[in-house]
């Protein structure tokens, strides 16, 4: 052990090996008493190979050349005095740029980033919406669609976006033009999207939580909640389950599989007005009418820390770095570390005045925040807010249009099933815990499902139609006329005409008053 | 094969034939122990067809006949097989007393011995022989010796041993000797007869020496005897030949006529008489009256062919001292000399069956190739223990170009190449040119130094070399042993704890803080898995079996549940400041230990605020806890902790206060150039109004230079702490009061206010309060000197004081709400926070809480003011902690607002139990009511009740909901069937526990969690081959 330790402090990388090491796994431990050769081997070759796989992965971590850091206040300074004019001041021109307020009259604007952070979609509530590289500041378009504009958000990249509109949800191209309209989906107030999953969810005033799959189009999975409206969904991306946030304070996991939450919290004692998910979805941060700003640890669904807010918070949003971002009345203010100690002071504070802070989000890969308020849009530097190395394989802020093209192929052809969203992320493979009666019983169900019992078509079998020289003539090839054939066809003709005769009576006659009583059928011409 | 058949033909004569045939099955090993004598019978019978069957079969059957009791019998075939040709012997019919009577020392009279004096007996030879010589008759014994030994000076002489080591030629020269030319049929036929007789002998020898028990000697014995005595009667018939023909077949005819007394039938012995008469020509004894011989010779071997003693030497010595034969003779040493005479036996050896000859091939095979394919063992184990397999295998890796051969090759091609060549040629930088001028400098050295330096270049070169061999075999080591020794030896050379602690003592603390971490994980990992004897036993055997599998999923759960647990508690460390915060701090820190003390101080109030807390709900509730006497005393337990924690902190801060008045007063001048104590008052905002309002009070510089100082040793602290000392009512009283005195009268203060000081501690959910907390928030109003409000509070208070413990928290808001309104507005407006409402609702608020609000309120309100005025700059950032002092009424506020009529935590907790209840296993009556039952009075129950049993996976019992210890939390115990379709119900093959298998999955394989070699180190196929190359067939190394 002590030798370990040595080793350690020599090398700096087993230090940060721990931190890509999947659990130690326990087979090792009984590895010698395995009898099999061959799977002894195995796993002794398999855990190596592991152990190597993660100290490769944190020697690599030499490559992240980029290193984050915060504010550091000196003496008596306090990092949330420092305005934002003052930090502009100390910035550099570029980052300097990368604040800025755009006042737009139509009023409380709801935004999105793609997930490369590069670019921005507005929709204000009365119709606006624009998209846009914001950091190169190119229009990609700018619509003003007059009607009502719940929310926005971006699809799989930057060529498309949802909008969720008066009573649809229409999604659009980067040239603004319309290309569907999702009829299924009304009167939206939230939507998301699942980028690995390809699904769009929406909940609205019907409280129906819809999964819409935009690379096939199919509804996958419809929900009701059974809550009523809301207006507050946030995804925990980690394991692509959607948090709903509820009018009686409580907040429901949901995946497509079921159709009932998975998991039911009851966090605050008002209505839930904003909910944030951090990035490896441990935590969550509640808000609630009640006041109160909760953060809750997700593993064990207990409250970390309680916060309040003197107005309640409308909008949340928790940093790649795990900063807080909290907008309230005309507030946003941010704090840094708030999970895992009680914060006393937050770390910023930035003030929009006169207009209530509508939606607030941390920029991916930037140390901005961006938040839609009711006058337009406000971009504000929060120093150490993004991740400041990025991997170009998965978000890369400088895409080119190639990469960008090959990046959604490959997306779509890596694209997760919905059914595999659950709350164990390891779950696919893994042994299933159910009693064996159980199993059984499904196997046995989806067995009969797959082949159903044909219940047999009941034939009628009308008199008369199956004299000789029809089946006769049923059984001749159709298409071929012989003079047999001709003359059976003839005689059956004849036949009829006779049987009708016979029936009717002579047809010569006159109808009279009295047939109809003769239960026989008479043509009346 | 003879016996066999031989046995029906003789089988109806009965008697003694039977007795030899029983003999003969019984002992059918001997039998084949002498197969090579009757194989070579059988051989030359099928060769001369001219005898009759029988004859072949009764002699076959007899000469394998060897029972001590059936001397006669073999006696018999003695005489067969010594070519008497008197086959009449062979009948079977002859009595066992007849036998006796023909023993040949009895027929052997004197009469005989006259006649045969110059007899020479065969096997007589053997003059070492005892009891050949004793069993002989004395007088003939004699005889015997000197003659045989005669016949050795003549015969012998020249063979030397040979005679008895030539058994194996004879079979073969019989048949040879048949077809020999006219020349070579020179063997005098005594000596072929000694040879023969000899070659018999030996060869018995031979049989017994080879296979047989010392107990056959005694057969063998008796058989040499009989057979010398049979050689007799033989020796005679051919050498007297004519002559004593007649007298000796009348001794036979005596001996026959003496059996046919005994015996009915002779037919038989009287056609034998025929033969024997045909037989008994004489020829003359030359060695060249050789074909009268050979025909003789060829009618015995069609009965008994080793008994023909005729033998190349035989042939052959008597050309012993012609000359011009020397090569022949070297020939014919060298074919009966050797080795492999004995093999030479065998080589007749009839082929043994089928079956049995191939099983023994196959067996030899086997073994043959078992040993060619063992060869191909290691690198075939080697090859399918390698990771990955690269065909063609064993390829040369190609060779990367040295530096050398890539300049030597250069030639350049492009412009920019020729033109840097050419400034390199004008440079005189040529290679060429280098490296002579390179040659030039080792010249110009004298050869000494060139010698010295090359000398140690290769020394340096030598023992890099050797060291790096030695590294190299010592890393391949592979010995467990040798690992061992050398482990031990570090550690002997290793510190022990003692050394170490007395070298580095923080080091060995670490070291020690380190193991122990390491033992408690151990202990932590290893608990609650498949690892007992029981579980290991159902995961190999019981897997199909529905109740052991459950207890294992349980099992597994459970461990589950625990590690969740345990990240549970691990989450609750870290919320509560755990110390890994400080564990970077040095130790000698003096503010760290501080700072840690009070940590730990507020993490101690915390955790009694926490305890309060739970007890208020309890008290909404039912239980111990919720009894009055129960709270009490916890109460009276927090007092006596907070009381403590205070003095304690007291203490820390005197300290403190004098180190931070040094400090204190270039902080305050440099504070001064600013607008006033709002500026001071950073984290004070947060530590609570508590802070403030010491400075509203008292406007006075020197008073708010003490207070601020305060305010620094407040602000050192941690925020929990200081939470605390804001929330004491009394605190804040005692705050208008001299700094030094109010942080030494802080305790009284607070033990004055205890009471209502405890209820603000855990008014992090102010409308969970009851009438306590609503008294706290009077003790605190009443320190803001609101004079107005305060009377209308106490009153409601009064009013809630009656409402009994039932009345929930809901209810406490509902009646707030009215009553508070105007309060919280004007804490709203105090505060500042909200200009735009505020701003135009101050100047209409109520003129009577204008003026009721202390000078700190005024204070507050230029704030705000000032704000409005620069927004830009300094502004109080809105406070989100729970500073219970300004909080507390704006969230009464905020929380009456929102639900008036709101019960969602009861909702919550109903929601809960349905779902529990629906989901936990039932057992469902099947009987259907009245059915098979009688109605009326006296109608008994039903006794056979179907009930149908809640079967595993019908549901979760509510003590096993994971949700079970979360009140807060309801979560889903439904089966999600379609992820289940991704999980594996069997162990998948070659694992043997699903803890191996789900570890050979913890970790990703793609190449977004591994660097890039990893990954395709990990998801290279086991086998690739190069597309268009030819992949030979494995060679082995060893070829």
């Amino acid at each position: 052990m002590a030798n370990d330790k040595k080793k350690e402090k020599k090398d700096p990388v087993l230090a940060i090996v721990p931190k890509y090491t999947r659990g130690d796994g326990t087979a090792l431990d009984n590895v010698n008493k395995i009898q099999n050769k061959k799977l002894k081997g195995g796993i002794k070759r398999r855990e190596k190979q592991f152990q190597e796989a993660a100290y490769k992965a944190a020697n690599s971590e030499l490559l992240l050349t980029e290193q984050g850091g915060f504010l550091e206040p000196e003496g008596i300074e306090k990092t949330y005095q420092l305005t934002q004019r003052a930090l502009g001041k100390e910035v550099d021109v570029a980052t300097s740029h990368k604040m800025f307020n755009l006042d737009l009259k139509f009023g409380p604007y709801s935004i999105d980033y793609t997930r490369n952070g590069r670019h921005l979609l507005i929709g204000g509530k009365k119709g606006h919406v624009a998209a846009f590289d914001w950091q190169a500041g190119n229009l990609a378009c700018e619509l003003q669609l007059r009607e009502t504009v719940r929310d926005v958000t971006w699809l799989h990249n930057e060529t498309m976006f949802a909008v969720a509109q008066k009573k649809y949800v229409y999604i659009y191209d980067k040239t603004g033009t319309e290309i569907h309209c999702l009829r299924n989906h009304i009167e939206v107030t939230k939507m998301d999207f699942l980028p690995y999953h390809f699904l769009l969810t929406t909940i609205g005033n019907t409280g129906y939580l819809k999964y819409q799959d935009t690379s096939t189009g199919q509804l996958v999975a419809e929900h009701r909640t059974k809550q009523g409206k809301c207006d507050v969904m946030s995804q925990n991306p980690a394991t692509a389950i959607m948090h709903l946030g509820h009018g009686n304070g409580t907040v429901t996991l949901w995946s497509p599989n079921m159709t009932t939450p998975l998991v039911k919290m009851q966090c605050h004692r008002g209505p839930v007005t904003a909910l944030a998910i951090d990035h490896a979805g441990t935590y969550m941060a509640t808000a609630g009418l009640d006041g109160q700003l909760k953060l809750w640890d997700l593993r064990s669904y207990k409250p970390v820390q309680e916060y309040y807010t003197p107005t309640p918070a409308a909008s949340l949003s928790i940093s790649q770095r795990g900063l807080l971002g909290v907008g309230f009345g005309p507030h946003v203010s941010i704090w840094k570390d708030p999970f895992r100690t009680k914060q006393t002071s937050p770390y910023m504070n930035h003030l929009q005045p006169g207009s209530a802070v509508q939606d607030v989000r941390f920029v991916p890969f930037e140390d901005v925040l961006g938040f839609g308020h009711r006058n337009g849009f406000g971009s504000i530097i929060v120093p150490g807010a993004g991740e400041p190395n990025f991997d170009a394989l998965e978000a890369n802020p400088f895409q080119t249009k190639k990469q960008r093209q090959e990046m959604e192929v490959h997306s779509l052809l890596e694209k997760i099933q919905p059914e595999m969203i659950t709350l164990d992320v390891g779950m696919v493979g893994k042994m299933d815990k159910a009693p064996i009666q159980l199993i059984n019983k499904e196997k046995k169900e989806a067995w009969a499902a797959a082949n159903p019992v044909e219940a047999k078509e009941l034939k009628f079998r009308a008199r008369g139609k199956n004299s000789s020289s029809r089946r006769h003539l049923r059984k001749q090839a159709k298409n071929v006329i012989d003079q047999k054939k001709v003359d059976l066809i003839e005689r059956i003709e004849k036949d009829k005409k006779e049987r009708a005769k016979r029936r009717m009576g002579n047809e010569d006659e006159p109808a009279t008053a009295l047939d109809r009583f003769s239960g026989k059928k008479r043509k009346m011409e | 094969m003879a016996p066999g058949r031989a046995g029906p033909g003789k089988g109806g004569r009965g008697g003694a034939g039977g007795s030899n045939n029983n003999n003969n099955n019984n002992r059918k090993p001997q039998a084949n122990n002498h197969s090579r004598k009757a194989r070579g019978a059988a051989a030359a019978a099928s060769a001369s067809a001219n005898k009759s069957n029988k004859s072949v079969k009764s002699l076959a059957n007899v000469y394998s006949v060897e029972d001590e009791d059936e001397s006669k019998s073999s006696r018999r075939r003695k005489q067969y097989l010594d070519e008497v040709d008197n086959y009449e012997y062979n009948v079977d019919e002859i009595e066992d007393e007849d036998d006796e009577e023909i023993d040949s020392d009895e027929a052997f009279d004197e009469e005989d011995e006259e006649k045969y004096e110059n007899f020479q007996f065969y096997g007589s030879k053997d003059a070492g022989k005892p009891k050949k010589s004793k069993k002989t008759d004395k007088g003939k014994g004699k005889k015997v010796d000197s003659e045989d030994e005669d016949m050795m000076d003549q015969s012998e002489s020249e063979e030397e041993e040979e005679s008895e080591e030539e058994e194996g030629a004879e079979y073969m020269d019989i048949s040879e000797m048949l077809d020999q030319p006219e020349e070579e049929e020179v063997a005098l036929p005594k000596k072929v007869k000694l040879a023969g007789f000899n070659d018999s002998e030996s060869e018995d020898d031979f049989k017994f020496g080879d296979d047989d028990d010392e107990e056959e000697e005694d057969d063998e014995e008796d058989e040499d005897d009989e057979e010398e005595d049979e050689a007799e009667d033989m020796d005679e018939d051919e050498e007297e030949g004519g002559k004593d023909l007649t007298s000796f077949i009348d001794s036979l005819e005596t001996s026959t006529k003496k059996r046919k007394q005994d015996d009915g039938s002779a037919s038989t012995t009287k056609k034998a008489r025929k033969n024997l008469r045909e037989r008994t020509e004489a020829y003359d004894e030359s060695e060249y009256n050789l074909q009268a011989h050979r025909s003789s010779a060829a009618h015995s071997a069609t009965g008994v062919s080793n008994k023909k003693k005729l033998d190349i030497l035989d042939l052959v010595s008597t050309i012993q001292n012609e000359a011009g034969f020397s090569s022949l003779k070297k020939g014919v040493q060298a074919l009966e000399s050797g080795p492999n005479k004995g093999k030479s036996v065998e080589t007749l050896a009839a082929p043994l069956p089928k079956i049995v000859q191939d099983r023994l091939n196959r067996q030899a095979a086997y073994d043959e190739s078992k040993k060619e394919v063992s060869k191909w063992l290691p690198i075939v184990q080697k090859n399918r223990q390698a990771d990955h397999l690269a065909f063609p295998l064993n390829a040369p890796a190609p060779v990367a170009p040295s530096n050398a051969a890539l300049a030597s090759k250069f030639d350049a091609s492009t412009e920019m190449e020729k033109e840097v060549e050419k400034v390199l040629i004008e440079g005189g930088m040529q290679e060429k040119k280098l490296m002579e001028f390179e040659e030039l400098a080792l010249n110009k050295m004298s050869t000494e130094e060139v010698e010295k330096r090359r000398a140690e270049l290769r020394q340096m070169r030598d023992l890099m070399f050797r060291d790096e061999l030695r590294a190299k075999r010592v890393s391949k080591i592979k010995s467990k042993l040798y690992r061992k020794i050398k482990k031990k030896e570090r550690e002997r050379n290793a510190l022990t704890e003692e050394e170490m602690r007395e070298l580095d003592p923080e080091q060995a603390h670490e070291e020690r803080l380190f193991a122990e971490q390491q033992r408690a994980q151990e202990r932590m990992t290893l608990k609650h898995k498949n690892t007992g004897k029981w579980a290991k036993d159902q995961l190999k055997h019981g897997n199909f079996d529905p109740e052991s599998r459950q207890a294992i999923t349980e099992q597994i759960e459970r461990g589950d549940r625990l590690r969740r647990k345990i990240q549970g508690v691990d989450s609750d460390e870290e919320q509560s400041g755990g110390e890994s915060e400080y564990s970077d701090l040095d130790d000698d820190d003096v503010e760290g230990i501080k700072n840690r003390a009070f940590d730990e101080l507020a993490a101690v109030e915390d955790q009694l605020s926490k305890a309060e807390d739970a007890a208020k709900e309890a008290k909404v509730g039912k239980g111990v806890f919720a009894m009055k006497f129960m709270q009490d005393a916890a109460k009276r337990n927090k007092l006596q902790a907070q009381a403590q924690a205070e003095e304690f902190r007291k203490e820390m801060m005197d300290e403190e206060e004098e180190a931070a008045k040094s400090s204190e007063d270039e902080w305050q001048s440099s504070k001064k150039g600013k607008k006033n104590k709002k500026n001071v008052a950073e984290p004070g905002t947060v530590i609570g109004a508590g802070g403030r309002m010491v400075f509203g009070s008292g406007v006075e510089v020197p008073e708010s230079k003490d207070a601020s100082g305060k305010a620094k040793a407040v602000k050192m602290n941690s925020g929990g702490q200081i939470q605390k000392v804001a929330l004491s009512g009394g605190h804040s009283t005692k705050v208008e009061g001299p700094v030094n005195v109010k942080v030494a009268g802080m305790k009284s203060g607070l033990s004055a206010t205890a009471p209502e000081g405890d209820s603000d501690d855990g008014s992090a959910n102010p409308w969970l309060k009851t009438e306590k907390h609503g008294q706290g928030k009077i003790a605190r109003k009443n320190d803001k000197g609101m004079t107005k409000d305060s009377s209308k509070v106490d009153k409601l208070q009064a009013k809630i004081k009656k409402q009994k413990a039932e009345a929930e928290s809901d209810d406490e808001v509902q009646i707030d709400t009215s009553s508070f309104l105007t309060l919280s507005k004007d804490n709203q407006k105090e505060r500042g926070l909200h200009k735009d409402e505020s701003a135009s609702k101050a100047p209409s608020t109520k003129a009577s809480s204008q003026q009721a609000k202390n000078v700190k309120g005024g204070a507050k309100e230029e704030v705000s003011v000032a704000n409005d005025d620069d927004d830009s700059g300094d502004e109080a950032e809105p406070v989100m902690v729970h500073a219970k002092t300004t909080a507390a009424l704006s969230q009464r506020d905020l929380v009456a607002r929102a639900f008036a009529n709101d019960n969602v935590v009861s909702e919550f907790e109903r929601e809960k139990m349905e779902t529990a209840e629906a989901e936990k296993p039932k057992d469902i009556d099947m009987t259907l009511p009245g059915w098979g039952s009688w109605g009326g009075k006296g109608a008994k129950k039903k006794k056979n009740v179907v009930v149908k049993k809640a079967q595993p996976g019908d549901g979760v019992e509510i003590s096993k909901r994971k949700d079970a210890k979360l009140a807060h939390v309801i979560i889903n115990e439904k089966r999600d069937k379609k992820a289940a379709a991704y999980a594996v119900n069997k162990i998948p093959h070659p694992f043997t526990s699903w803890a191996q298998y789900e570890d050979s999955l913890r970790a990703p394989v793609g190449k977004e969690w591994n660097t890039n070699a990893t990954f395709q180190q990990m998801t290279l196929p086991r086998i690739t081959t190069k597309l268009g190359k030819i992949i030979d067939p494995l060679t082995a190394p060893f070829k």
